[in-house]
C-alpha cells in the first residue's frame, strides 16, 4: 500500500493501540487492507462469524441491536478512529452487535484468521494485542455498568 | 496449593479448559481455597486489587455504591464464574465491591504471584490474557443486553 507511513501514523495516534509497540504496530500493518462500505449497508450481524478487526477512517455508523422490525437499538455511534471487531480476536469469534453504515465508510481492516494466527504464533505480539482489547472491553464495561446504574436510580 | 489433586481440580474448571498442564501448575502455585459465609465482603470498590477468584460453589454479588441510596447490584455470579481482572492493569484497584449471597467455596489466586509468573513467561501471560478477555467480553455482552432490556 502506498500510504503505509500515513496509515502507521493514523493507527499510532489511536489510543486503542497504545499497548502495541511501534514494531508490533508495523507488523499489524502488514496484515492491513483498505475497504469501503456503501451507505445503508448492514455490515455486521449478531452471531455471524467475526471476520475482521477494523478501524474507521471515514464515515459514520450505528452499532447496536437490530429489533425484529428492522430498527436498530443504538448502543454506540461509530466515527473516525472507532475500532470495531474485538470479537475477531476474543472467543467465541462471533459479532456481538449489528452495525449499519449511515454514510459511506472507509476502513483499515485486519483479517481475523490471519490476526489470530499471528497472536497464537507470536505470543509477545499476542499479549500486546490482547492488552489493547482487554483495556477497551474494561472501559466499555465500566461505562455500560454506570449507564445501568443511572437508569435504575 | 500446588499438589496433584489441586492441579486436577483446576483443570476441571471451565476457565482452564484446554490449558497445558504446565500452565495450570503455574496457576496452582498462586492459589489457595477459602470458604466464606453469607454476607461476607470479598473486596471493596477502590481498594488495591491483589486477588483473583473463581467461585467453585456459591453466589456472589458485584455491587457499586450509589451514595446515600446504598449498594446497587450490577451482576450476580455463581458456580465456576471468575471474579476480578482489576489486578491485571494499573492502577490495580477494584472497580466494584463483591459480597457473598450464600456460603461460598472459592479458589483465590494471589495477584502478585500471578504477575511475577507473567513477567517470567510470555506464553503464560498470553493464555491468561486470552481467557480473561473472553470472560470480560462475556460480561460486557451481558451488561449491554441488560441495558437494552432496561431501555426496551
Amino acid at each position: 500500500m502506498p500510504e503505509q507511513d500515513q496509515l502507521f501514523l493514523f493507527l499510532r495516534k489511536n489510543t486503542f493501540f497504545d499497548d502495541l509497540s511501534d514494531e508490533h504496530l508495523r507488523e499489524l500493518l502488514d496484515l492491513a487492507r483498505l475497504q469501503s462500505i456503501p451507505a445503508g449497508e448492514h455490515f455486521m450481524r449478531i452471531g455471524d462469524p467475526a471476520t475482521y478487526l477494523a478501524v474507521l477512517r471515514q464515515g459514520v455508523a450505528n452499532l447496536g441491536v437490530m429489533s425484529e422490525g428492522g430498527r436498530v437499538v443504538v448502543v454506540d455511534k461509530l466515527e473516525r478512529h472507532a475500532v470495531i471487531g474485538w470479537s475477531a480476536i476474543v472467543p467465541p469469534h462471533e459479532w456481538s452487535y449489528d452495525a449499519v453504515a449511515l454514510s459511506e465508510l472507509d476502513f483499515v481492516l485486519f483479517d481475523a484468521v490471519r490476526l489470530r494466527e499471528k497472536c497464537e504464533r507470536e505470543h509477545k505480539f499476542g499479549v500486546q494485542m490482547m492488552t489493547c482489547i482487554a483495556r477497551t472491553i474494561t472501559r466499555r464495561l465500566t461505562a455500560t455498568r454506570m449507564s445501568l446504574l443511572n437508569n435504575a436510580l | 496449593m500446588g499438589n496433584e489433586s489441586t492441579t486436577w481440580r483446576l483443570a476441571d474448571l471451565p476457565f482452564f479448559a484446554g490449558l497445558d498442564e504446565e500452565f495450570i501448575e503455574l496457576f496452582a502455585d498462586c492459589a489457595h481455597t477459602e470458604t466464606t459465609s453469607f454476607g461476607h465482603y470479598l473486596f471493596f470498590e477502590g481498594e488495591p486489587a491483589e486477588r483473583f477468584y473463581i467461585i467453585r460453589t456459591g453466589k456472589v454479588a458485584l455491587q457499586t455504591s450509589a451514595g446515600s441510596l446504598g449498594f446497587f447490584t450490577i451482576e450476580t455470579l455463581g458456580d465456576n464464574d471468575t471474579i476480578g481482572w482489576s489486578w491485571i492493569f494499573p492502577p490495580y484497584k477494584w472497580s466494584l465491591t463483591a459480597r457473598s449471597l450464600s456460603p461460598c467455596d472459592l479458589i483465590v489466586f494471589d495477584a502478585r504471584c500471578l504477575r511475577a509468573k507473567c513477567e517470567a513467561n510470555t506464553d503464560f501471560t498470553y493464555e491468561l490474557m486470552k481467557r480473561t478477555s473472553a470472560v470480560s467480553a462475556e460480561r460486557l455482552r451481558a451488561a449491554r443486553f441488560a441495558l437494552l432490556n432496561q431501555l426496551a
